[in-house]
């Protein structure tokens, strides 16, 4: 059996400030070349997990493994170049280029004090090429829209190429034909260098369409996981986010047709 | 089990306990019924007069504790890593063939879980004697809701923070909630009950 690249193991996470688990006991392997997508309601945890697999949290329960070891033992450069997270909200100082944004994701690949190397010029310009920055290079991100910002943060976290990418709703803030242009690119990723992707998504339909497995995290604790046409169905909607709904397959594409709320009887 | 004043709980209140729980695996998935959500009622601590009063949901203790609590705990071992869907419905098919027999059960005991820091249990730790007050009780009403017929218990609550009987509760209630921080168990006595049907207090006789 072949290690996870990453794996959370019955994990509990409090992030600071909080005084209750947001995450409670859950286990999740990412193993190399597989797209999962992680889903729930508002409030139930995939922010959190994301960053703990991106060990920018700690956890207070539970370990998570990189290739088979913890992710707290592994050098931070080490780590940098295995994994690459993009936050749902990133941030970074005022003045910084498109260009100086994605090139700062080839940190973990360079020396101190030392110039790019051809390898980290090529990274940085595919990079660009592949989330269509090339008109935007120059500019500075606060004279970007959302959507273009959005891009820019997700060529960065390319330009890192990591064997595994973190992204934390990367379709947020993009108008319909970027979230699709943006899945569509994720998808093309792991397909041409096998990358393994989780990615946290609201539109069931869009983690249907682009994910191996999805994770439905609910209140903390992971509901289900498994192939979407095994974990999104009218169970779950009913459980999970408290509407009937109907769960349809048409040319080859999982539906979801939210009809009303749930019987609070029946929701769990 | 028994002593102390503790006395069994009128056999048909439990024999009706586990033919509503038995209903609610087959019939609701296991969503709790207004029969098992007694209002626990207790003198407030430090005042002369009024009362803290709760809903809670409650169990019932099985007499094998031990062999139960080793099951429920396996369940949601093994199947954690699947999700608490899997653990759930194990979990309700587990309960299913618990749920058969009054005599499966501890005579006198009645459980619940609660958040260690509620003033509830702060009441039950100043003053061990309460009231269960079961609204929706009667064996003969087949309707989903039940007839309203008040079954007024006399009841000494211990808190729990460990013991078997703590883990019983606590696994169970792990199975279909997950792991819960700060809480303890509840473990009410049964001294006394009465039927309020006529319009007062009769104690209730078997």
């Amino acid at each position: 059996m072949t290690v996870p690249m990453l794996h959370a193991q019955r994990v509990h996470l409090r992030p600071p400030g909080s005084e209750r688990d947001v995450v409670r006991d859950v286990s999740l392997a990412v193993h190399a070349g597989e797209i999962v997508a992680l889903v729930g309601p508002n409030g139930s945890g995939k922010s959190t997990l994301l960053a703990a697999l991106g060990r920018a949290l700690r956890p207070r329960l539970g370990r998570i493994e990189a290739t088979g070891t913890d992710v707290w033992r592994h050098a931070p450069r080490t780590f940098a170049r295995q994994v690459a997270r993009m936050p749902q909200d990133p941030s970074c100082v005022e003045g910084i280029s498109v260009e100086q944004l994605v090139a700062s994701g080839r940190h973990p690949h360079r020396r101190a004090l030392t110039p790019p190397s051809a390898a980290d010029r090529a990274a940085v310009r595919e990079a660009i090429a592949a989330l269509e920055l090339g008109d935007l290079r120059g500019r500075t991100l606060e004279t970007l829209s959302g959507g273009e910002r959005r891009r820019a943060w997700l060529a960065l976290a390319l330009a890192q190429e990591t064997p595994v990418l973190l992204l934390d709703e990367p379709t947020a803030a993009l108008d319909v034909r970027h979230q699709w242009d943006v899945l569509a690119r994720l998808a093309r990723i792991n397909q041409d260098r096998r990358v393994a992707i989780v990615v946290s998504l609201h539109d069931l339909e869009q983690a249907a369409s682009l994910a191996h497995r999805v994770a439905i995290l609910h209140r903390g604790r992971l509901y289900a996981a498994g192939a979407p046409e095994r974990v999104i169905d009218e169970a779950m909607l009913c459980d999970v986010f408290g509407v009937d709904a109907r769960v349809a397959k048409e040319d080859g594409r999982m539906r979801v047709q939210v009809l009303r709320p749930a019987d609070p009887v029946r929701a769990l | 089990m028994l002593g102390d004043g503790v006395k069994p709980l009128p056999l048909s209140f439990l024999e009706w306990q586990v033919q509503l729980r038995a209903w609610t695996m087959e019939q609701r998935n296991g969503a709790p019924h207004a029969g098992v959500a007694p209002l626990v009622t207790v003198r407030r601590p430090g005042a002369a007069l009024g009362v803290v009063s709760h809903s809670i949901i409650c169990g019932l203790l099985p007499r094998d504790l031990d062999a139960k609590t080793k099951a429920w705990r396996e369940i949601y071992e093994s199947g954690i890593g699947e999700g608490s869907r899997a653990v759930y419905d194990r979990g309700i098919e587990s309960l299913k063939r618990c749920y058969r027999s009054a005599a499966d059960f501890d005579p006198s005991s009645i459980t619940t879980m609660l958040s260690a820091d509620s003033p509830l249990v702060e009441a039950l730790r100043a003053e061990a004697r309460c009231a269960l007050v079961f609204y929706v009780f009667d064996l003969t009403d087949r309707s989903e809701i039940g007839r309203f017929r008040c079954l007024h218990m006399d009841c000494r609550a211990s808190v729990l923070e460990g013991g078997s009987v703590y883990d019983n509760v606590h696994w169970h209630n792990t199975l279909f909630h997950g792991p819960t921080e700060d809480q303890v168990v509840i473990h009410f006595r049964h001294l006394a009950s009465w039927d309020t049907r006529f319009g007062g207090l009769a104690p209730v006789v078997d």
